[in-house]
């Protein structure tokens, strides 16, 4: 159960510059798309 | 485009804007997951400045076709398709290598071994080279997880010995019939030597890099191993990981570092795990 917990931290928390980068620049695509 | 177009354009972008579809979350989630996975691919391999660029071809082309009436947007998911397709494409035996190194098991093979039985090796594999590079004899050792490709061991020939000063040195004699190939060691052991491995095949490389170097850059490239060259004609050790040459005139301390980390991070996957 701790494991699991761990690795859905480390899911949310690793990575996340590119994390937050990839989803700011999909919801501008998403939002030029249906401009 | 005059004011009429620009006053249209906004009405455009505030109908979408508080026009809330589900389908624009369904739509953000893919393009997030495959704009993820082509950045991850991209940071891991050195080619951080490539996502600058990516960011800006995804929102200059989607300025461009938003802006243009005469292109559909389908065009545009079109342009982010091939722009996410040739990331792989750029670097596929990147992807290679990390494939290579997720699907396989790592032998752990340092388990078994002591603090000083790693010392002891770390000892005797620097009194090799260090010795072989002052009598400018060439060696090339890889030091594997047991994760290389199954075609370069068997293209030498299996030892399994102890490793020990004289046996390294013995294996690259120039008279000694497996000298002119790889040492592949794994863990306590000596596992193979004459392995013929892969040239990377690079065009920007200086004439002067011999095949000993191209070799180690080409296992290095395909397999997430570590490779230390001694040149058979300066006697220059160096270091190879990742594809790239990390140590060019490596020195006692570096050999050190290298082996220590072999030994005590990439081989048990732990930092302290020896008795």
């Amino acid at each position: 159960m701790k494991k699991f917990g761990k690795f859905i931290v480390g899911v949310f928390t690793k990575n996340i510059g590119i994390k937050i980068l990839a989803l700011v620049l999909a919801a501008i695509a998403v939002a030029l798309i249906n401009i | 485009m005059g004011k009429e177009f620009w006053l249209e354009y906004w009405e455009r972008v505030k109908a979408m804007a508080f026009g809330f579809d589900w389908s624009y979350v369904v739509e953000i989630i893919a393009f997030a997951a495959a704009f993820y996975i082509a950045f991850k691919i991209l940071k891991e391999n050195k080619g951080g400045k490539i996502i600058a660029l990516f960011v800006a071809a995804v929102i200059g082309f989607g300025l461009a076709f938003s802006l243009s009436s005469a292109v559909g947007s389908e065009i545009l998911v079109l342009v982010i398709f091939l722009l996410v397709i040739f990331v792989p494409t750029m670097f596929h035996t990147e992807i290679k290598r990390t494939l290579l190194g997720s699907g396989t098991k790592k032998h752990s093979k340092g388990e078994g071994m002591t603090v000083r039985d790693i010392e002891f090796i770390i000892d005797e594999i620097t009194h090799a080279v260090q010795h072989m590079s002052k009598n400018d004899i060439g060696a090339l050792i890889v030091l594997s997880n047991g994760n290389l490709p199954e075609g370069i061991i068997s293209s030498g020939t299996i030892i399994n010995a102890d490793i020990n000063a004289p046996m390294i040195e013995a294996v690259f004699y120039p008279k000694a019939p497996l000298h002119d190939g790889a040492m592949v060691i794994e863990g306590e052991k000596i596992h193979a030597a004459g392995c013929f491995l892969p040239l990377i095949q690079n065009d920007g490389l200086p004439q002067e890099v011999g095949s000993r170097h191209r070799a180690a850059l080409g296992v290095t490239n395909v397999a997430e191993v570590t490779a230390i060259v001694v040149s058979e004609e300066t006697g220059v050790i160096s270091i190879a990981k990742n594809g790239e040459v990390k140590k060019k005139y490596a020195s006692d301390a570096d050999l050190r570092n290298v082996l220590s980390d072999y030994f005590w991070s990439d081989l048990t996957g732990k930092e302290t795990k020896a008795k």
